[in-house]
């Protein structure tokens, strides 16, 4: 925290003489933060960072963007609406995203959490550079119904931003660029991974119950680490669990590749913070941990591309107990990370 | 060390007088309908299908320009001074110029109708001038599915039924999809087009530009391998039956000639990403 306050002092001083060259080098203002560490336990990240430094004035101006209700078409909602931090960045009880005009959109909105550890986004992986994600939700007709266009030229004419931009890249310039690059600055920072089970696998003095231990177990018998696996607690891939089509059928990835054999899967997503982010599901379908877990046991259906992983031997769905699904959603909520949930640099000041 | 300068200094010179042995190639792009010229709303033309329509709209990037010569071999336009879009809204957009041409004949020209895979998945500070999705653009791109619009042709037709929620009788064809990246797939509809100059005589001289003409013929979107029905297909954004509309594009340009200078008036004409 030292380090970003110096950092702005830094930025601060050479904003004013314009003139003297030390300070006309950018990397002058683009020093390091703490703002983004990759967690001991956590792969390396995917997201190019190279080529996006991640700097305090970046996610400074970043965050202004992200709580900013200008980047809807009639300044009613930001990114913040449906990407609220206490439940992990989702819409909290929604079972779909409601966004301008309270129009109802069509899914669940997905967590923003460990997004530089993800090769595609949305649930149906239609977009494949973080930098470019927040053009859907700005440009959906059912969201923020505005255009980059228009928020640039909004953001152009306002008194603060040029100076922030300045900040951050150098010049007043407000460009398509700097704009995306300082909302994944912002959204990079968003790292989730100080719950019980990270402190635990760090060996950090947490000790698990033992339910909760006898769920994590449980979790890999039954197979539910084979889609959500990894540190992540997912494998970036597309599947189809077997939701029952009667409740509306969204193609999913499909949508996207055109392919047949796409349909009706989606992106497995992240368990992290699993037990703040309900309703689950893309459509949100599910309210409570025991219905999703009542899904895999008994709910499964046969729909086309129905994952092999969910029908072996020739049963649908997985075999569990009650007990055995309880133990794992003890586990499960080990993965709450309240830290994170609660992480005062995370909000607009 | 005033030596060394003097030797850098001349040898910089030299390279200055080898550089300036380029001239430039002005393309005027003539979009057209059949053998008419095409006039967005007003005018209302007959497609191989029997359907009649009007367009209102009709604008498409060209990319990654090539020139070659008679041996066979190619001058490749820097990939950065490659990227147009042209409008019929905007006839400046029409008129593009590719710099620094090594002088010489050249006997035809080929480039790629869309924006490359590449490109098209390029990091944002990459997608700059008619490529920046905030700006020239804005039009011409999908959010949802990542990825330009390479083609777009907007119009009425008396053929589209009135069927559902349309309030009037629209077509739409906004045709992209690059391939997608890796293993995540998509429908790829980059076209590519390659046109013989015949038997004119393109010579590039220094310092001096060379202007040819391009014809591109909006009705190929619907005449082609797939005769299109307005009325079955009017609207068609992405999706499997992009892919016939993007074939039959894929002949829409035809070379035009050797031009002369545009009067004033008709703009300066666009540079690289259309800065």
């Amino acid at each position: 925290m030292r380090l970003v306050r110096k950092v702005l002092r830094v930025v601060m001083v050479c904003t004013l003489p314009a003139g003297i060259s030390s300070c006309s080098n950018q990397s002058e203002v683009a020093l390091d933060t703490p703002a983004f560490t990759v967690p001991k336990n956590f792969p390396a990240p995917v997201y190019a960072l190279d080529r996006n430094r991640i700097t305090a004035a970046g996610v400074e101006l970043g965050r202004m963007l992200f709580f900013d209700a200008r980047l809807s078409r009639d300044k009613s909602i930001s990114c913040a609406e449906c990407h609220s931090q206490p439940y992990a960045f989702t819409h909290h009880g929604h079972d779909v995203s409601h966004g301008i005009d309270n129009r109802v959109g069509t899914r669940n909105s997905l967590p923003i959490q460990n997004l530089a550890w993800s090769n595609s986004f949305f649930w149906d992986g239609g977009v494949l550079d973080l930098d470019l994600v927040p053009v859907a939700p700005i440009e959906n007709p059912l969201e923020m119904d505005e255009t980059l266009y228009n928020v640039l030229e909004k953001l152009r004419k306002d008194s603060t931003y040029p100076k922030k931009f300045k900040a951050a890249f150098g010049t007043e310039e407000v460009t398509t660029a700097r704009f995306l690059q300082a909302l994944s600055q912002y959204m990079l920072t968003l790292v989730s991974a100080n719950s019980r089970y990270d402190k635990y696998v760090r060996n950090e003095g947490v000790t698990l119950t033992a339910d909760e231990l006898a769920g994590k177990q449980l979790f890999v018998q039954k197979g539910c680490a084979n889609c959500h696996a990894g540190e992540l607690f997912t494998d970036n891939k597309f599947r189809n669990n077997g939701l029952s089509l009667a409740f509306g059928t969204d193609l999913g990835r499909g949508r996207i590749t055109e392919a047949p054999q796409d349909n009706y899967t989606f992106k497995v997503p992240s368990l992290r913070n699993v037990g703040v982010s309900f309703p689950y599901m893309h459509d949100g379908r599910f309210r409570t941990l025991e219905a999703v877990l009542d899904h895999y046991a008994e709910g499964v259906t046969e729909t086309p591309n129905l994952d092999p992983l969910l029908k072996q031997n020739g049963r649908l769905g997985i075999p569990m107990t009650a007990g055995e699904k309880a133990q794992i959603i003890a586990f499960l909520k080990t993965l709450t990370d309240e830290e994170f949930l609660k992480n005062p640099q995370f909000i607009q000041k | 060390m005033k030596k060394n300068l003097l030797f850098v200094a001349s040898v910089l010179m030299t390279m200055n007088t080898f550089a300036q042995k380029t001239g430039s190639v002005e393309i005027q792009f003539d979009n057209v309908v059949g053998s008419q010229d095409l006039v967005l709303k007003d005018k209302t033309y007959t497609n191989a299908n029997g359907d009649e329509f009007a367009v209102s709209l009709f604008q498409y990037y060209v990319s990654n320009f090539r020139l070659k010569r008679k041996d066979g071999s190619e001058y490749v336009v820097p990939q950065d001074e490659s990227y147009f879009l042209i409008r019929e809204q905007r006839p400046e957009t029409q008129r593009i110029i590719l710099k620094n041409i090594p002088k010489g004949n050249y006997v035809g020209v080929s480039f790629v109708i869309g924006v490359d895979s590449l490109r098209s998945a390029s990091e944002v500070s990459q997608r700059q001038g008619c490529l920046d999705v905030g700006g020239e653009g804005k039009d011409m791109y999908w959010a949802w599915n990542s990825g330009y619009i390479f083609v777009k042709m907007e119009g009425r037709s008396p053929q589209v039924p009135m069927t559902g929620n349309r309030k009037e009788p629209i077509f739409m064809y906004h045709i992209g999809l690059f391939g997608g990246m890796g293993d995540k797939k998509t429908l790829n509809n980059i076209k590519a087009a390659s046109l013989s100059f015949g038997t004119d005589k393109v010579r590039v001289k220094a310092d001096d530009i060379t202007r040819i003409g391009i014809k591109t013929d909006a009705s190929k979107l619907l005449n082609g391998s797939t005769n299109v029905s307005i009325a079955a297909n009017p609207s068609v954004m992405g999706g499997p039956y992009s892919k016939h509309i993007a074939d039959n594009y894929a002949t829409m340009f035809s070379y035009d000639g050797l031009k002369k200078e545009l009067p004033a008036g008709k703009g300066a004409g666009v540079v690289g990403m259309n800065e």
